[in-house]
């Protein structure tokens, strides 16, 4: 008498018993900043998904911090929100012990490396940017990877979309792989600032565009727009599908 | 129930065991004295050799086929499948063509009763799956055989 | 030996044992439902395809024609639900020809149910089977593994339970032809909006009986994209030429015709 081995029993032999809790995951979304001369942008969609599912069609995720320092943590939304707090709080205490000196950019950027360094075998899931005007009134962006390497950039694309979004920003912002005409290729198009409105122009469109080919952006568009008058916030519906 | 191939089939197949023979030091290399690919140890004894499911597949006419011939004999007594396979081996010996290769003739479909019915047999024939192993399987090698040149 | 090669097998498992693994195919993270109606049946699915996290269709067709009068939608792995309609379509034809009879829908589930558990599984195909035949309207789904359901209406998918929110709460006995369509399109946009796997556009087929199937693609289209902010036309020699060469395929040879006489 031959029985048909069924999935149940050949997993019962099979598959040893396992108590593995997996404390990460990815709730999506993508986030952008871009500094121009005397203006910077992070922007970042709205969505907060887990697997196939909405949990939220509006879930801020970029934040003003103070100091005109705006910040996002992307990837594991519990994580970003847990770093955001530490380094609000840490900019508290350095109010407090610094008779409320201004936080500056580079000193935000490096507090932050240290917040994620100090995790650094249990890091925090997070692709985080933070943009602001430098001491000297100038834009400016820092994206720092999950264990706290940064960088100043001028244009930065974060989280699930970065991969989408990052070609077109070096393209459009960098001019990248363009030429002067009429010169064969021998002379490149001179990079120059971009104005507010171009910079918001191109963020809607990277992520309009990013809306239609990845299934973790969507929903609503937010973007907070650093200037030496203070921190604005300007909100754009995307597709919710 | 052997209506189907019995076979050692699992229904999922993981596609990405073997990776515990990574150096710990530097994980992301592979360790080839460990895991000696290629050295003392041959690669084919590491692997499982077929997919779970070839075996059922490959064998699933000929079961069919068997399964049926047991039927007639219980119904009809041993004439009727005998005469059946006879019927077959007839066809089989005078049906000649060099050009239908794996594919079964049209006569033959019929004693099968497979001639109002397509199978991914019928749509891949065995020399457009084939990876260049069966180049002696032509219509010019086919031909030589039968005469013998 | 013919039909589907299993000649690679020993060769990609050795590859995905050496890098990331195999490469994944594309899947119709689909939403798909099917319901009865008064003197008919319809099925209806979104238009989003996918690979991994990325849409790789914005606009794919899921409803499978099997006979002129039985249609199909599929989830699952494309390539798996487009070859198995296709081949089951061809034997469908095949038997209808033989018997001289209009194919029926019982026939074609029958056939999709042994060949899909003759491959146990690994034909990724999950489909609802609709039609009319001479029996009248019928509705049916096979998973992949080959088991069968009959219902009066189903879905299927990773959008299937949003849209079987909406047909549980919805569909009742005698509805007519067009609440039929508007009740299948809303449990298709159920899965559009909240199931990520799914979205775009709905398509219908509807299924009466003694009348013709009407294939209503893209029957509504609730995402169409807002147009740019701005055009990303590059100036003329923007992109470098680094080389020219001009290959003369033929001789060309100009000759003066006077075309005024």
């Amino acid at each position: 008498m031959n029985t048909i081995a069924s999935e149940y029993s050949s997993e019962k032999q099979s598959t040893p018993i396992e108590h593995s809790f997996n404390p990460y995951s990815d709730n999506g979304g993508t986030i952008l900043g871009i500094a121009g001369e005397d203006f910077a942008v992070l922007a970042g969609d709205t969505r907060h998904t887990t697997d196939y599912s909405i949990n939220s069609r509006y879930e801020p995720k970029v934040f003003d911090c103070g100091d005109g320092i705006v910040m996002s943590a992307n990837g594991f939304a519990a994580d970003g929100e847990a770093l955001l707090k530490r380094f609000k709080n840490s900019m508290k205490w350095y109010h407090f012990d610094n008779n409320d000196k201004k936080l500056s950019m580079n000193a935000a950027a490096r507090n932050i490396q240290h917040l994620l360094y100090g995790k650094r075998f249990f890091p925090y899931y997070v692709h985080t940017i933070i943009a602001g005007l430098d001491e000297d009134g100038k834009g400016s962006v820092f994206s720092f990877d999950p264990v706290g390497s940064y960088e100043r950039e001028q244009c930065r694309a974060g989280g699930a979309a970065a991969s989408l979004i990052m070609p077109f920003l070096d393209n459009q912002v960098n001019f990248k792989n363009q030429y002067v005409p009429g010169t064969d290729g021998k002379e490149k198009r001179p990079v120059k600032f971009l104005t507010v409105d171009e910079v918001i122009k191109l963020v809607r469109d990277a992520f309009t565009s990013a809306t239609e080919r990845h299934i973790h952006v969507g929903d609503g568009l937010e973007i907070l727009i650093v200037t030496k008058d203070g921190v604005r916030k300007e909100y754009y519906p995307l597709k919710r599908d | 129930m052997n209506v189907v191939p019995q076979s050692n089939f699992k229904s999922a197949v993981s596609s990405d065991q073997d990776q515990q023979h990574r150096s710990n030091a530097v994980p992301s290399l592979p360790d080839t004295l460990r895991q000696q690919a290629g050295g003392a140890v041959p690669l084919s004894s590491q692997m499982g050799h077929q997919h779970p499911l070839q075996s059922r597949v490959e064998g699933w006419e000929a079961t069919q086929r068997a399964r049926q011939l047991e039927q007639y004999r219980q119904v009809f007594g041993i004439a009727e499948p005998m005469k059946r396979e006879m019927e077959l081996e007839i066809v089989e010996r005078t049906d000649f063509n060099p050009l239908r290769r794996e594919a079964h003739s049209l006569h033959e479909d019929i004693l099968r009763g497979n001639d109002t019915s397509l199978d991914w047999e019928d749509v891949y024939p065995a020399a457009t799956v084939a990876s260049g192993m069966n180049v002696a399987n032509d219509v010019h090698t086919k031909i030589e055989h039968k005469l013998q040149m | 030996m013919a039909g589907l090669s299993f000649d690679n097998f020993q060769r990609n498992q050795f590859l995905a044992s050496k890098s990331q693994g195999q490469p994944k195919a594309t899947s119709t993270g689909t939403t798909i439902v099917g319901l009865k109606f008064d003197g008919g049946v319809l099925i209806a699915a979104d238009t989003r395809s996918t690979q991994g996290p990325i849409v790789a269709d914005k606009n794919c067709a899921k409803l499978h024609r099997i006979a002129p009068r039985i249609w199909c939608a599929g989830a699952g792995t494309a390539a798996d639900t487009e070859a198995v309609t296709q081949l089951i379509g061809s034997n469908i034809e095949l038997h209808s020809l033989s018997t001289g009879r209009q194919p029926r829908v019982v026939t074609t589930l029958q056939m999709l149910k042994q060949h899909l558990f003759k491959y146990q599984g690994h034909l990724g195909a999950y489909l609802i089977v609709a039609g009319v035949d001479p029996t009248g309207a019928h509705l049916m789904s096979v998973q992949a593994h080959g088991s069968t359901d009959v219902g009066f209406y189903l879905s299927l998918g990773s959008g299937s339970l949003a849209a079987m929110a909406v047909l549980e709460s919805q569909w009742r006995e005698g509805l007519s032809r067009e609440e039929a369509i508007e009740l299948a399109a809303d449990a298709i946009e159920a899965g559009i909006w909240n199931d990520l796997g799914s979205g775009s556009n709905v398509d219908v087929c509807v299924m009466e009986v003694g009348k013709d199937a009407a294939y209503m693609r893209n029957y509504r289209t609730p995402n169409v994209r807002e147009p740019k902010q701005q055009s990303y036309k590059f100036a003329r020699g923007t992109t470098a030429v680094l080389k020219e060469s001009i290959i003369n395929v033929c001789d060309v040879e100009e000759q003066e015709v006077d075309v005024s006489a």
